[in-house]
């Protein structure tokens, strides 16, 4: 897969006003992730991972500085382009799955397909290829409570990738499975991210997805810095 | 549990249609109770038919859509089937609200029609003159003889045909009592006969020792041709035998009415009074020149009003008379679309973390607020249909079971279809700007957050 710079964050700020009180969630946030690698972002509850987060989703705006995916400045994109960009270009894995539990595994996987107004032949189609990608093939016509904790996250990732994306944002994507089911999903999230050259980028606070990562930042009271060996 | 409601919905149904299958004959109590019971098990069965019609409607949209691209449409097709249980509390709502009000107005339809009808053939003159100022639902202020033979004699009347309604008990229950011109009636149309003719009793009429009973009270005292009936009398008890039955409401309302001949009615209750004349022009005469010659002939304090204004006046009367009743319409109505809201609204606030999700792996949340319009309107039209049904079931279980055994009525069924269908279409309209409010809500939500937390 082609190298390059997928995600390039530069001296991002975030500050929240209450009033006359201002809140600093991140401070001059810096970084760059490489198509292909596997970044991971650790830190205590309320360091301003889910900030992060939601600014590299394009889901809020930094106060200052600038977020680079893929060539394209996504932090001067208006809402509805910042939802079309962050279809096409960015997978999310969240911690608790977030699939809809009325829908079944195929159909979860191909909602981002739905809003690309593909017929639902080909929907239904490049699905079930995404769920076989990760060993679902067969459960295809399930609904999530039918599922395994382990189960659910691959459909999940699926959905993530479905789309073929430059970025993946992982929001501690084995925190709700045993220590075993979330070996084998870091391993299947690593294996894909090298296969296709996407650039992985996952909050946690698992050390075991920590390991599975290139490079590891940690992140403290907003600011970012290299995670001590 | 689902499953046993919606039973009792189909069975509920199929009860009120089966009931237009039994014959009357069981005391007025049981038949009261078992249409209540019928009426409320539809009304139940279809609350609880309601998911499942949610879950079919949703499936079908999705196939006859199948080749659109729409998102809204089809995030709202796939999510109406599986979110049964809230779209079925608010297709029960609008169900309940319409199936009020598509039997309410088909009972107010179907009155009003054969009202009309009524009213029509009863009252056929060129001009109807009475005292008062306007035209009374019961019979109007008596005025004497003298007042038919002073408009005998305005040029261009061709007969005067005095119509006169007293208040009597019979068998301990109040019920009008009619006199009737025999000749004027048989020679100006007759009357709406249900059992024998006029043409037939018109003999025993004129003889004073039959009558003519109105089918609401021949059904309710289970009286035929050929049995007898005993009025008081200020001569004393008079027996007469029932010649005939015939339709009849404005005179009687749901008290019934008894015809008797115009000079039984002077000779026994010394009544030579009339309440309305009926007046019939010669061949050529212009009824507006006629009119203005009989108020002037009568000076004040009587009403003379053309053949069409009258039944504009009826019209008039009956609206005034049912206005309470349009109004419920409008209320139920308005509870359904308050059910609306409550529900969808409801139902956003459980999927605020599935809208989360949608917004997050890049569904617009325009395109999100849109399905949920579109959903709505699916589940208007779903609740249309149902409510629909159940309202046809319901009015026409009223007209068949209820009315007859309340009031002894026996309408013709009038289905308003034009009116149905424009209820029916109306509640989906009504359900998709309904769902503005629960879609406002569904955009309101915080996104990123919600579906990252």
């Amino acid at each position: 897969m082609a190298g390059g710079v997928a995600l390039d964050v530069r001296g991002v700020s975030k500050v929240y006003r209450r009033g006359r009180l201002e809140v600093v969630a991140l401070r001059e946030v810096s970084f760059r992730l490489e198509a292909g690698s596997a970044l991971a972002i650790m830190g205590p509850s309320g360091a301003g991972k889910t900030t992060l987060l939601n600014i590299l989703a394009g889901l809020d705006t930094p106060t200052r500085g600038e977020v680079w995916i893929a060539g394209e400045r996504l932090d001067a994109l208006d809402a509805e382009a910042a939802t079309i960009f962050r279809r096409r270009h960015i997978g999310f894995v969240f911690q608790f799955f977030n699939l809809l539990p009325t829908l079944t595994a195929a159909e979860n996987v191909g909602l981002p397909l739905l809003a690309e107004r593909l017929s639902r032949r080909e929907v239904t189609a490049r699905a079930h290829a995404a769920l076989a990608q990760v060993g679902l093939a067969d459960r295809a016509d399930h609904r999530p409570d039918e599922l395994s904790g382990g189960e659910q996250q691959r459909v999940a990732i699926a959905r993530a990738l479905v789309l073929r994306p430059r970025l993946v944002l992982a929001d501690e994507p084995t925190g709700n499975l045993d220590s075993q089911t979330g070996r084998q999903i870091v391993g299947l999230l690593r294996a894909l991210v090298t296969e296709h050259g996407i650039a992985l980028l996952a909050v946690t606070h698992s050390e075991a997805v920590a390991d599975a990562c290139d490079r590891v930042l940690e992140i403290q009271d907003g600011a970012i810095r290299p995670a001590c060996a | 549990m689902g499953g046993w409601v919606a039973l009792l919905g189909v069975g509920g149904i199929a009860a009120g249609v089966g009931l237009a299958f039994l014959p009357p004959g069981v005391s007025e109590g049981v038949w009261v109770a078992a249409i209540d019971a019928v009426d409320a098990a539809a009304i139940a069965g279809a609350a609880g038919l309601a998911p499942l019609l949610v879950q079919a409607a949703g499936r079908l949209a999705r196939a006859l859509t199948a080749r659109v691209r729409s998102v809204p449409l089809r995030l709202a097709t796939i999510q109406l089937p599986r979110a049964a249980v809230h779209g079925g509390a608010t297709t029960a709502t609008i169900a309940g609200a319409l199936a009020i009000a598509s039997a309410l107005a088909i009972l107010v339809g179907s009155f009003e029609n054969a009202c009309l009808a009524w009213v029509e053939q009863h009252f056929a003159a060129d001009l109807l003159v009475g005292r008062g100022d306007r035209l009374r639902l019961l019979a109007g202020p008596p005025f004497g003889p003298g007042v038919a033979a002073a408009v005998r004699g305005i040029d261009g009347v061709a007969g005067v045909e005095p119509f006169q309604v007293l208040r009597i008990d019979m068998e301990g229950r109040p019920v009008c009592l009619q006199g009737l011109a025999i000749a004027e009636r048989l020679a100006r149309g007759g009357l709406p006969m249900v059992e024998g003719t006029l043409e037939g009793a018109a003999a025993e009429l004129r003889a004073g020792t039959g009558a003519l009973l109105s089918d609401n009270l021949a059904y309710r005292r289970g009286l035929h041709v050929g049995d007898r009936i005993a009025l008081p009398s200020p001569e004393g008890v008079v027996s007469l035998r029932v010649a005939g039955t015939f339709v009849d409401f404005l005179g009687s309302l749901d008290l019934g009415a008894v015809v008797v001949a115009d000079d039984l009615l002077r000779t026994r209750w010394h009544d030579a009074a009339a309440s309305l004349l009926r007046v019939w022009l010669a061949p050529g005469a212009n009824a507006a020149d006629v009119r203005r010659r009989v108020l002037e002939r009568l000076g004040g304090g009587y009403f003379a009003l053309t053949g069409q204004d009258f039944v504009v006046a009826i019209r008039t009367l009956l609206d005034r008379f049912f206005r309470t009743t349009w109004l419920l319409i409008v209320v139920s109505t308005f509870i359904g679309v308050i059910g609306i809201v409550n529900t969808q609204v409801a139902s956003m606030l459980d999927r605020a973390r599935t809208n989360a999700t949608l917004h997050t792996i890049g569904i617009p949340v325009r395109a999100i607020a849109r399905g949920v319009l579109v959903e709505c309107a699916l589940l208007g039209v779903a609740g249309g249909l149902l409510g629909t049904t159940v309202g046809i079931v319901l009015g026409t279980d009223a007209i068949w079971w209820s009315l007859p055994v309340l009031t002894g009525w026996r309408l013709p069924v009038r289905l308003p279809a034009a009116e149905l269908l424009v209820g029916g279409a109306a509640a989906a309209l009504v359900s998709a700007a309904a769902g503005w409010v629960p879609a406002r809500a569904a955009t309101r939500i915080h996104l990123g957050t919600r579906s990252v937390d």
